[in-house]
């Protein structure tokens, strides 16, 4: 246990020391506040306009931490065996890759903290100055929305362990952790729209089956549902939320799992 | 080789004049006023769905500002030939309200400019009209029923819309009101001309000469000054 927290307090460290750690965490300032600009053209619901925008950096400096810190952070690992060193601990290899999971994981707390403060403000700002067009929720809405719209990616980084669990450098690792983010990017908001009757009748069993099959490969990274009940200030029903985390998490776990069992089978040398 | 300051600076001077020539020549517009609008259809919804991904709320923003653009672009033409642009605005309001059927915009900008700007009245009354599952607003219901009464003199559909328009939690007096006159189809213009100038009232100052052209031309009407 010793082991697995210095090794996960040495990867935070690892990836604060970093340049492009630092500059994201300056840019996540005054990011929120710039959305505010485009978000005064619009004319009834400008809280909502600020929330999708808001979300919208949140799910690009999550892909930015992801594809440009931990995947380049894992891949050196691999492929100058620096793992080696501290599998010479001796350390497991279970105990390794969780300390990593632990250590990226906790990585985006940083980020998000600053997120959340500056974006909070910033809606702050909005709401006296455009009074009646930002809903008195909106906050508590992108807090809320911020939180559910993380557990993803949380998901996706585990995919990303996954992959690299067998994976032979960057290049490999970041093709494939680029399909399946846009798999999972693309597919469940086309599968919510083939719910339709009218478009049901208009596509052919095959192509619905093979997206059903490619989806339930897939975490569900769209959470579209919940960025547009969180823009409109909707509740989200309780056991919603709850269903929303455990699957998550789950699907997090589980490919941890997957990837520990094959990454102790791999030759490293 | 060695770079000098005396080549650096005349090099560097024409490389910035050719890249400022170059932006002043390529005059790129977001739509070409040839260019046909494409025609909507509920398929071309899986593609809209499949690039928004998990933002569908930030597409139909994306939408809105197309109309925006389209409307800006559409008033350096001459009237007769802003039909193009007309088609290309309706097309960006159907994707804004498939993305995010709950987005105010969209209905506002419906009412005010495909209905009063681009005259169409059968497409505004049908996006007017999808938000009834959405909307706890009676706004674009009632909207879509006095379009289609006094436009489309489809008084059923009028008072269908009317009738559903009342129904909603924030119904007035006002709405109640109207729907039964439209059953009795008694005071047209002048409730017309009332209802438009209480609708221009919610629209910034640039949207409202639509509006404002459709009162003037009722207020000609004979009927308007009995």
């Amino acid at each position: 246990m010793k082991k697995t927290l210095f090794l996960a307090l040495l990867t935070l460290r690892e990836i604060a020391s970093q340049r492009i750690y630092q500059i994201l965490a300056a840019i996540l300032m005054f990011v929120p506040w710039l959305m505010l600009i485009p978000a005064s053209l619009f004319m009834l619901d400008i809280g909502k306009v600020i929330i999708d925008l808001l979300f919208l950096c949140l799910h690009c400096w999550l892909l930015v931490y992801i594809f440009f810190i931990a995947t380049p952070l894992l891949a050196r690992d691999i492929e100058q065996s620096t793992c080696h060193i501290f599998l010479t601990l001796p350390m497991s290899r279970a105990q390794y890759f969780l300390a990593r999971f632990a250590g990226i994981t906790s990585g985006f707390l940083p980020l998000l903290l600053l997120f959340l403060i500056s974006g909070s403000l910033a809606i702050a700002f909005a709401s006296s100055a455009w009074q009646g067009y930002v809903g008195s929720n909106t906050d508590t809405s992108f807090i809320f929305g911020t939180l559910l719209i993380l557990l993803p990616y949380i998901a996706l980084t585990a995919v990303l362990f996954l992959i690299t669990s067998s994976a032979s450098g960057l290049p490999e690792i970041t093709v494939f952790l680029f399909s399946v983010w846009i798999l999972c990017w693309t597919i469940p908001p086309v599968l919510a729209a083939l719910q339709n009757v009218e478009i049901q009748q208009s596509t052919s069993n095959i192509v619905m089956v093979i997206i059903q099959a490619t989806n339930q490969l897939l975490p569900d990274l769209s959470s579209s549902e919940i960025s547009l009940a969180m823009a409109h200030n909707h509740t989200i029903e309780t056991v919603q939320v709850i269903g929303y985390c455990i699957h998550h998490l789950a699907y997090a776990l589980l490919a941890m799992l997957i990837a520990i069992l094959l990454f102790r089978r791999r030759d490293l040398s | 080789m060695t770079l000098r300051w005396t080549v650096i600076v005349p090099v560097a001077g024409i490389l910035l004049a050719l890249v400022v020539w170059g932006r002043s020549v390529s005059d790129i517009q977001l739509y070409a006023a040839h260019q046909e609008a494409p025609v909507w259809s509920d398929k071309q919804q899986l593609f809209y769905r499949a690039w928004a991904g998990a933002l569908p709320g930030l597409a139909a923003d994306l939408a809105v500002l197309n109309v925006f653009n389209i409307y800006a672009e559409s008033q350096k033409t001459v009237p007769s030939s802003r039909n193009t642009w007309w088609n290309h605005l309706h097309y960006q309001l159907r994707v804004g309200q498939i993305m995010d059927p709950y987005f105010r915009d969209i209905y506002r900008l419906t009412e005010g400019l495909l209905a009063y700007e681009a005259n169409k009245m059968q497409e505004s009354v049908e996006i007017l009209s999808k938000s009834e599952p959405f909307l706890n607003s009676s706004d674009p219901l009632l909207v879509a029923s006095f379009i289609a009464h006094q436009e489309l003199h489809n008084d059923e559909l009028a008072f269908d819309l009317a009738n559903r328009a009342s129904q909603k939690p924030d119904a007035q007096p006002f709405t109640v009101g109207y729907a039964s006159s439209l059953l009795k189809k008694s005071n047209g213009c002048r409730a017309a001309v009332q209802f438009l100038a209480g609708r221009m009232q919610t629209m910034p100052e640039k949207y409202q000469q639509g509006i404002r052209n459709r009162i003037k031309r009722l207020q000609a009407n004979d009927e308007c000054n009995d």
